[in-house]
């Protein structure tokens, strides 16, 4: 098939605007998301929990008395 | 249909969604008919027109989709309403000595452009295919860095459609771990519609060993499971699973 | 002598600096509370940041590739902590009264390693890690690594195969790289760093997991880089430094040097650091100990592959 008749847009009343331009431009070069809720991140607090060497509480471990 | 009013981006990004969403449902066998001609029906404002217009714009390659995966039937009336949307919102030209980043974004464009005329030339579109768009110091290279070109890579998904070849899938198929980094970037970002653009480069030359071990189905079916209903991210992962060979409804 | 270093070796060993005469001038936080029974001791708020010390300091002593400052700093903060523990008898107490619990005998190990010895708790150890029990501790993969590496610091016989143990890890199963989250990764970083003895047995990782590390490392890194999350991102790049040939990764030692306080401190993630004392120390001692053992690394591993070549 081969297309040499197509009804021109602005024949058709249609004619984009400068800003419907810019957003097809940009919607056809999307740029990365940023991302607003990153669940893999640390939870605040629990950081200092982590373990360097070895040294984990083991279940037996009776709870600390603070007295 | 949805009342079609407000700014520009917003009203052409759910245009695109919405034809996002036909194409899936063409693609996963949910829909026996698809057709491209009637975005441009007359009925509906000029407005509305203008949006459905510059949806199949912004999906270009994807939106012929179905008629070059799926075996739906394609027209002069499809191809026509291809051709009125290049014209409404034409690609600016390639400079060749820019090297800033607006013109990566035409570059971008043109790339994507090249592959609409790939695409409609397959479905027997004479006169739609167009050179390779290429400048001195290309911009899409891996030489940026793994980071960088998965950035461009995600853009350019489109691109990644079974049967195209180019510069740009070579260098993809060459430098598979780069784009898997970018996956795993994105997957541990919660980015799933990047993860899904980057995955569909992966998965368009089918399974292929890595060492390390990388498969695609993998992640193409946590993305199903987990990363919601947005059409544009359903339609990247119904192609790349073409690309895997099973076809989106298998 | 001009110096020809990378500029990131220059910036990892500023951040190396800083980070010991942070700790340095931490002694006072690190200290055990006095009058306070061994058996009564806390093992993570009060054991672990001096047996972290301890660890610090016998890698610097051990790669003895730091400048003049460090040289003095690393042994006197050895003797600090071995004196802390009054001279291990603290250790052997814990252990006498803990025998199948294992932090006693892994935080001894590396006061082995600085010469630091306690006669008593050589045979206990060497008793306990004869014994049946012994070889069914029930820990998570990778702590199985820590206690082998103790082991084999403190010179015992082996009680596990590495390959075994490190089949059994999560890095062990070479997972889909996307397939992680923080706390597994640290996981990861720990299970490198007992199996290599903290990068002196760079060639003990097999070359299929050193193949999976360069390949995911990096994804890994960029995003705790981008989430400001230090304390992690060190660690990554410690496990970088274990690897038979480092990737270095120069952009996130500048972001390293970048996070770091003047006064040596690398805060733990993006929160503000509390203006008291105590607590800063409570919440970012860690990090500034991994900043310490990374920047003590990246010196010695890039003299060591200049050396070579």
């Amino acid at each position: 098939m081969r297309l040499g008749q197509v009804t021109r847009p602005v024949d058709r009343g249609l004619v984009a605007s400068a800003p419907e331009q810019a957003a097809v431009t940009e919607l056809m070069a999307p740029s990365e998301s940023m991302v607003g809720r990153p669940p893999l991140y640390v939870p605040r607090g629990e950081a200092c929990l982590l373990l360097l060497g070895a040294l984990l509480v083991s279940p037996s471990e009776p709870p600390d008395d603070e007295d | 249909m949805p009342v079609i009013s407000g700014p520009p981006r917003a009203v052409y990004a759910t245009a695109v969604e919405t034809l996002a969403g036909s194409v899936v449902r063409a693609l996963t066998g949910a829909d026996d008919a698809f057709q491209l001609a009637g975005q441009l029906v007359a009925e509906g404002s000029p407005a509305e027109c203008r949006a459905r217009l510059a949806a199949v714009r912004v999906l270009g390659p994807d939106a012929l989709a179905p008629f070059a995966l799926a075996g739906h039937q394609f027209g002069p009336e499809d191809a026509e309403v291809v051709e009125t949307g290049s014209q409404m919102f034409p690609t600016s030209e390639l400079d060749p000595d820019a090297t800033d980043d607006a013109d990566n974004t035409v570059l971008v464009r043109a790339l994507r452009d090249w592959a609409t005329g790939e695409v409609l030339t397959r479905l027997g579109v004479a006169g739609s295919a167009r050179a390779y768009p290429a400048r001195p110091g290309a911009s899409v290279s891996p030489d940026q860095g793994w980071l960088a070109w998965g950035g461009v890579l995600a853009q350019l998904s489109p691109l990644a459609t079974p049967g195209l070849d180019g510069p740009l899938h070579a260098d993809a198929r060459r430098y598979r771990l780069d784009v898997a980094r970018g996956v795993t970037r994105a997957m541990l970002r919660r980015d799933y519609l990047t993860a899904a653009r980057l995955a569909r480069w992966l998965a368009s030359g089918g399974e292929v060993p890595m060492d390390p071990p990388f498969a695609v189905e993998p992640v193409l079916r946590q993305l199903e499971l987990v990363a919601g209903a947005d059409p544009r991210l359903q339609l990247e992962i119904a192609i790349a699973r073409y690309g895997l060979g099973g076809g989106a409804g298998a | 002598m001009r110096d020809v270093r990378p500029s990131w070796v220059a910036t990892a060993h500023q951040v190396a600096v800083r980070a010991l005469g942070w700790l340095d001038a931490a002694r006072d936080h690190f200290a055990l509370p006095v009058d306070v029974a061994s058996d009564r001791l806390r093992p993570n708020e009060d054991i672990k940041p001096l047996g972290e010390l301890a660890l610090t300091v016998s890698i610097a002593i051990r790669e003895a590739a730091a400048g003049s400052r460090e040289a003095q700093l690393a042994p006197a903060l050895a003797a600090f902590a071995w004196a802390q523990f009054r001279d291990g008898d603290v250790l052997y107490e814990l252990q006498r009264e803990q025998p199948i619990e294992t932090f006693p005998t892994e935080t001894y190990a590396w006061f082995a390693r600085t010469g630091h010895r306690h006669p008593r708790l050589d045979e206990l150890v060497a008793h306990l890690s004869g014994l049946r029990a012994a070889r069914v501790t029930e820990v998570v993969p990778n702590r199985a690594l820590a206690i082998f590496n103790a082991e084999r610091l403190l010179g015992l016989p082996h009680r596990g195969d590495p390959a075994a143990l490190t089949a059994r890890t999560w890095l062990g199963g070479t997972p889909e790289p996307w397939a992680i989250d923080f706390f597994t990764l640290y996981a990861v970083t720990h299970a490198v760093f007992h199996l290599t003895d903290w990068g002196a047995r760079a060639d003990d990782l097999p070359p299929h997991l050193q193949t999976y590390l360069h390949a995911w490392l990096p994804a890994w890194l960029e995003v705790y880089l981008e989430a400001g999350q230090w304390d992690l991102v060190g660690e990554l790049l410690i496990v970088d430094l274990c690897l038979t040939e480092p990737d270095c990764h120069p952009h996130a030692w500048e972001a390293l040097a970048r996070a770091q306080q003047p006064d040596g401190l690398l805060p733990t993630g993006p929160e503000r650091v509390p203006t008291d004392a105590a607590k800063a120390f409570r919440e970012h001692y860690h990090p500034t100990i991994v900043a310490a053992i990374a920047g003590t690394l990246a010196v010695s591993r890039r003299i060591g592959a200049q050396a070579t070549r």
